[in-house]
């Protein structure tokens, strides 16, 4: 298994649950490091299930929602699938002003992500 | 001593009160405002307790010590909840933009900022030395058709968290006010 600066990757089962090393993501330098962690899981490690368990992170800017974005066009291109759960309000309403809460598909918590993965 | 000092609000403006926030603002504090002229009680618009202004290099991550700054400020100002995290999105969607994209990381120029913040409300003023641009040429990020796009979310946090936003004519200097939800409750 790849070694990961800025998420830990834990399998279970078929699924891959990435949690942030990060609480806050806005550095750029640590954006580029963390989007091309989580391009890495799809296009050389091949994982076709992946929950982003948010659970950790308690800002993010907008040029880490422009990476997901940027990683949700990657899992659609490698034929996987995406979720995002434990978001606390804060930051489910950065997604909700943004209406990325139509493109991903989010829950509550990991278990619910596990169960509907 | 608790930080803001009572007095600053009251308007007796002293030495005590700038060392106070020379010692919270480590970096370069042009002006601090005065309440008190000539013996005489100036009513300001608002009575910011705390503003600075500062020149940024256009280099990533240059505003990073700044937009700390500013937070502990309001910290102690009493800010707290979604309205910090409101100011912080601003903040740094305001001044990654005029450093990457109004000065396009050029490092021989500079962003101005002015801010002032008091127990109620934050104010911030960002002048880049870009052509500036047209908010409303800015795809609406929000619509179905767009969500997969690059841009556009920044200004739309900016507009969505502030109680007030405007550019000026050229679009390279944005002046934001927050207004803190708990005063208006």
């Amino acid at each position: 298994m790849a070694t990961h600066r800025r998420i830990k990757a834990n399998q279970s089962g078929q699924v891959t649950v990435v949690t942030f090393n990060d609480s806050k993501i806005i550095d750029e330098q640590e954006i580029q490091e963390f989007g091309q962690e989580l391009y890495d899981l799809v296009e050389r490690e091949g994982r076709k299930k992946i929950i982003l368990n948010f659970g950790n992170v308690e800002f993010l800017s907008s040029a880490a929602l422009g990476k997901l974005i940027g990683f949700d066009k990657r899992v659609k291109q490698h034929g996987a699938e995406l979720m995002l759960s434990n978001i606390r309000p804060e930051i489910y309403e950065v997604f909700a002003i943004t209406k990325l809460t139509k493109l991903f598909e989010i829950k509550d918590d990991e278990a619910d992500a596990l169960a509907a993965i | 001593m608790p930080w803001p000092p009572s007095e600053a609000v009251a308007g007796e403006s002293s030495r005590a009160d700038q060392a106070l926030v020379r010692q919270h603002s480590p970096w370069s504090i042009k002006s601090v405002i005065r309440f008190v002229i000539g013996g005489e009680l100036i009513v300001p618009e608002h009575a910011w307790i705390w503003t600075a202004q500062l020149t940024l290099p256009s280099r990533r991550g240059a505003h990073m010590p700044c937009m700390q700054e500013i937070l502990e400020t309001l910290t102690n100002l009493g800010w707290e909840g979604r309205d910090l995290f409101a100011v912080e999105m601003a903040l740094e969607e305001s001044l990654t933009n005029a450093i990457r994209h109004g000065n396009r990381l050029d490092e021989s120029k500079h962003v101005d900022v002015e801010c002032r913040a008091s127990r109620e409300r934050f104010w911030l003023r960002v002048k880049d030395e870009g052509n500036g641009f047209r908010p409303q040429m800015v795809p609406d990020c929000t619509a179905d058709e767009n969500l997969e796009c690059p841009g556009g979310r920044g200004l739309a946090l900016i507009n969505a968290y502030m109680t007030s936003v405007e550019y000026n004519e050229c679009g390279n200097c944005v002046t934001l006010e927050k207004i803190r939800s708990t005063a208006t409750d």
